[in-house]
């Protein structure tokens, strides 16, 4: 008797564990919040049967697993947002999904600095920063910037921020002081070519004023940098105008 | 007519001499030391900038000599020729520039502005340096720090 009634329960616990997830089932997983079994269960919908209700479902639920609690190792959510785009390809172009994925890397940057300090997290990074959107590559640019990382380290990212001429990124403090440092950069390096962009066609009308202060006193590097693009919007000075000269020749 | 002449050459003469400002032995030592700097840093400058100075005016009458214990007084003024004379060295728009518009150095041990609390590492000393008439001034403290770096900074901005 005792064994007939295990077995009719096990059998019971069976059948609700396989009962395949609905539209109305993952809705009802979203609104308790149960984003784990929501993505678990994402799938019992047949491919055919996946239309925007249940994207936004699963773009909600992967979103969400990738900004609550702590985190473990510092890239932990990276790696776990990886993984879900690897299952759920939509997610790749999914926006709400690649902001979260792009905070990761930076939240993730600053506690892998701070715990682990600089080698290990410039390795990760190397690799994660080309998968950024321009947005999140700003955001890694202004952590490394405020956590030390010197000009030539965060141009490119910066660089990257700026997607259209005289976009409001253009207004950041950290962005201006990469950009005027970088510009001490001989010329040729990849950096010095990133902040002559940024300084003289992207963001010329918001940078304009500390270009021109910045070359007052200007190192060689910064007159090279700098003369061209100065001169044909005729902000040198007869000084700097002299003193460009002196650098061509 | 000789007897105005004679009392007017000797007023002159008294006048002239009146104007060197006594020293007091201290004073004395400390001008010597710094002249013996200063007229190498001038000769430079001169042959670098080719300006036509003979010397840098200096006060040091008002040398305080408790002051300046254990500081090189003498370098503070030389320091600033050098940093002219390097501007001129390295670019030759300096050299035009510098050249054509300074015609005298003066290191003065009076009317140094004073510090203030939000002050950073050189503000101090740049507040005590200035160009005018075609005269690089420079008000002397010992306190005063990076000199050869903010005399360099103060003539920049004024030529650019």
């Amino acid at each position: 008797m005792r064994v007939a009634l295990i077995a009719a329960t096990l059998l019971t616990t069976a059948a609700q564990a396989k009962e395949p997830a609905t539209l109305a089932t993952l809705e009802q997983l979203a609104a308790q919040h149960a984003w784990d079994e929501l993505l678990e269960r994402a799938e019992d919908i047949a491919p055919s049967n996946r239309d925007e209700r249940w994207s936004t479902q699963v773009t909600a639920a992967a979103t969400a697993v990738l900004t609550s609690g702590a985190g473990g190792v510092p890239f932990e959510r990276v790696a776990r947002a990886d993984r879900l785009a690897d299952r759920y390809r939509f997610l790749q172009s999914a926006s709400g999904f690649i902001t979260a994925r792009d905070a990761a890397v930076a939240t993730g940057a600053e506690r892998c600095m701070s715990e682990t300090g600089d080698a290990p997290c410039w390795k990760a990074l190397k690799e994660l920063e080309p998968t950024l959107s321009p947005a999140g590559a700003f955001s890694l640019a202004s952590v490394l910037k405020k956590n030390g990382a010197l000009p030539w380290r965060v141009m490119a990212l910066f660089a990257r921020g700026v997607t259209a001429k005289d976009a409001p990124t253009c207004r950041d403090a950290a962005l201006q002081s990469a950009t005027l440092g970088a510009l001490e950069l001989p010329e040729g390096d990849a950096a010095a070519r990133d902040a002559r962009a940024v300084a003289f066609d992207l963001c010329w009308a918001a940078l304009q004023p500390k270009l021109r202060a910045a070359m007052v006193g200007a190192s060689r590097s910064r007159l090279r940098n700098s003369c061209k693009a100065l001169r044909a919007r005729g902000a040198l000075t007869d000084m700097q105008e002299a003193l460009c000269r002196d650098e061509e020749q | 007519m000789k007897r105005t002449f004679f009392v007017a050459v000797l007023a002159l003469s008294s006048f002239a001499f009146a104007a060197e400002p006594e020293l007091k032995p201290a004073q004395e030592e400390a001008k010597e030391k710094s002249d013996a700097a200063l007229a190498d840093s001038i000769k430079e400058l001169n042959e670098k900038c080719g300006t036509k100075l003979t010397t840098a005016k200096t006060d040091y009458e008002n040398f305080k000599q408790p002051e300046w214990v254990n500081v090189s007084h003498a370098s503070w003024c030389s320091t600033a020729v050098d940093a002219i004379a390097a501007m001129c060295a390295e670019r030759p728009a300096y050299k035009k520039a510098i050249g054509k518009k300074l015609t005298g150095v003066s290191c003065l041990f009076t009317g140094v502005k004073a510090k203030e609390k939000a002050d950073g590492s050189n503000d101090y000393t740049l507040r005590n340096m200035s160009f005018e008439k075609g005269v690089f001034i420079f008000h002397i403290e010992k306190d005063q720090s990076n000199i050869y770096d903010n005399a360099r900074a103060t003539l920049e901005k004024v030529l650019n």
